[in-house]
């Protein structure tokens, strides 16, 4: 007899995800199939078993209230000082200034300025004008090609990292 | 509330309030998923705290709420597995006799329950994680394969080829 019943179609029958007509399809094969049924009886023993199992675990990690509110105070205090209690983003052009800031140490600030230039005009960037976050990414990996092509591939990277970390408020700058 | 309008809220307005509301629906899910990979009780929590820290610094990413549980459970997959590099880089420092062996040999996923760890051991450490992201913390296929960044079908692959194995061993000790 052919088995025909795929992996997913096993899956869907084991989690009852099937609709009534497929399932039906499937049930009246097994009845016929040895082999299937065996398969089936297995799947379902290890689905059952997977199951109570997991659901174990999962009862034996529970939380207090008490403790996620100690854990939710700790993490908003690191979050806090870091300047985004009132409105959580930077602007695109904070982000700017940061990002020039952390440049000019390493590579000079003049090399800083001309980097961010280059990776302005790679961009297609103009002043005035709004930002989404495609566009940001480009600049930033743009940013961080001119940034490594002189302090190597470090320092390209700190750029890229410090760029994508930064929740950015999209818009005009 | 619910949980799926929680999400939504945040990723809306993402003030401390919808962070708060978020933070207290999630932490036992992240800290579970911690727990059950064999994270101690501290390193647990400090996990959780820069998942949350990174989930509300990168809220803006996120535009579509189905999608967050998966992204949710990236960010805390790769905090565990970042985590884990950290502590094998300082390994080399110890001669090797001297590594414990729960260190040395630690796989991705060192499961808390002795009955479970049992049966994982026949399985690859891919199985592993579809497995338990399947059913101890309860995602959709789809989420699961978001989440290990594989194909829906390999995912389902997977899981199938996991369970025959599961059946072969138990069939292999009757």
């Amino acid at each position: 007899m052919e088995h025909w019943i795929s992996p997913q179609q096993w899956l869907d029958f084991v989690d009852r995800t099937l609709t009534p007509s497929e399932e039906a399809r499937i049930t009246a094969h097994v009845s016929q199939c040895k082999d299937c049924e065996v398969l089936m009886c297995g799947l379902m023993d290890w689905h059952r078993l997977l199951t109570q199992e997991t659901q174990l675990l999962r009862h034996s990690l529970v939380y207090l209230d008490v403790e996620i509110d100690r854990l939710l105070d700790h993490t908003l205090n690191r979050i806090r000082p870091v300047g985004m209690k009132s409105h959580w983003t930077w602007s695109v052009l904070d982000a700017l200034v940061l990002l020039r800031c952390l440049m000019a140490p390493i590579s000079g600030p003049s090399a800083a300025r001309a980097v961010m230039a280059v990776a302005f005009d790679r961009s297609g960037m103009t002043p005035g004008r709004c930002l989404n976050h495609d566009q940001w990414s480009q600049f930033l990996s743009n940013l961080s090609e001119a940034f490594g092509s002189i302090c190597g591939l470090e320092g390209a990277r700190l750029i890229g990292h410090a760029g994508r970390s930064l929740s950015i408020d999209y818009g005009c700058y | 509330m619910t949980e799926e309008e929680i999400i939504v809220r945040f990723i809306t307005s993402a003030d401390e309030e919808s962070f708060s509301a978020l933070f207290r629906v999630v932490a036992p899910q992240i800290l579970r998923y911690f727990r059950a990979r064999g994270c101690g009780p501290e390193l647990a929590e400090d996990l959780l705290q820069e998942v949350m820290i990174s989930v509300h610094r990168h809220h803006g990413e996120l535009r579509d709420a189905r999608l967050f549980r998966p992204w949710l459970f990236k960010i805390a997959r790769n905090a565990m597995l970042q985590n884990r590099r950290h502590e094998m880089r300082e390994v080399p420092t110890i001669e090797f006799d001297e590594v414990p062996a729960d260190v040395a040999g630690m796989p991705v996923d060192v499961l808390a329950s002795a009955q479970l760890q049992q049966w994982m051991t026949c399985l690859t450490e891919v199985e592993r994680q579809i497995l338990m992201l399947r059913y101890f913390d309860g995602l959709e296929y789809a989420e699961i394969a978001n989440v290990l960044d594989i194909p829906l079908g390999t995912v389902q692959w997977r899981i199938f080829n996991a369970k025959k194995k599961l059946i072969r061993l138990s069939r292999g000790r009757d």
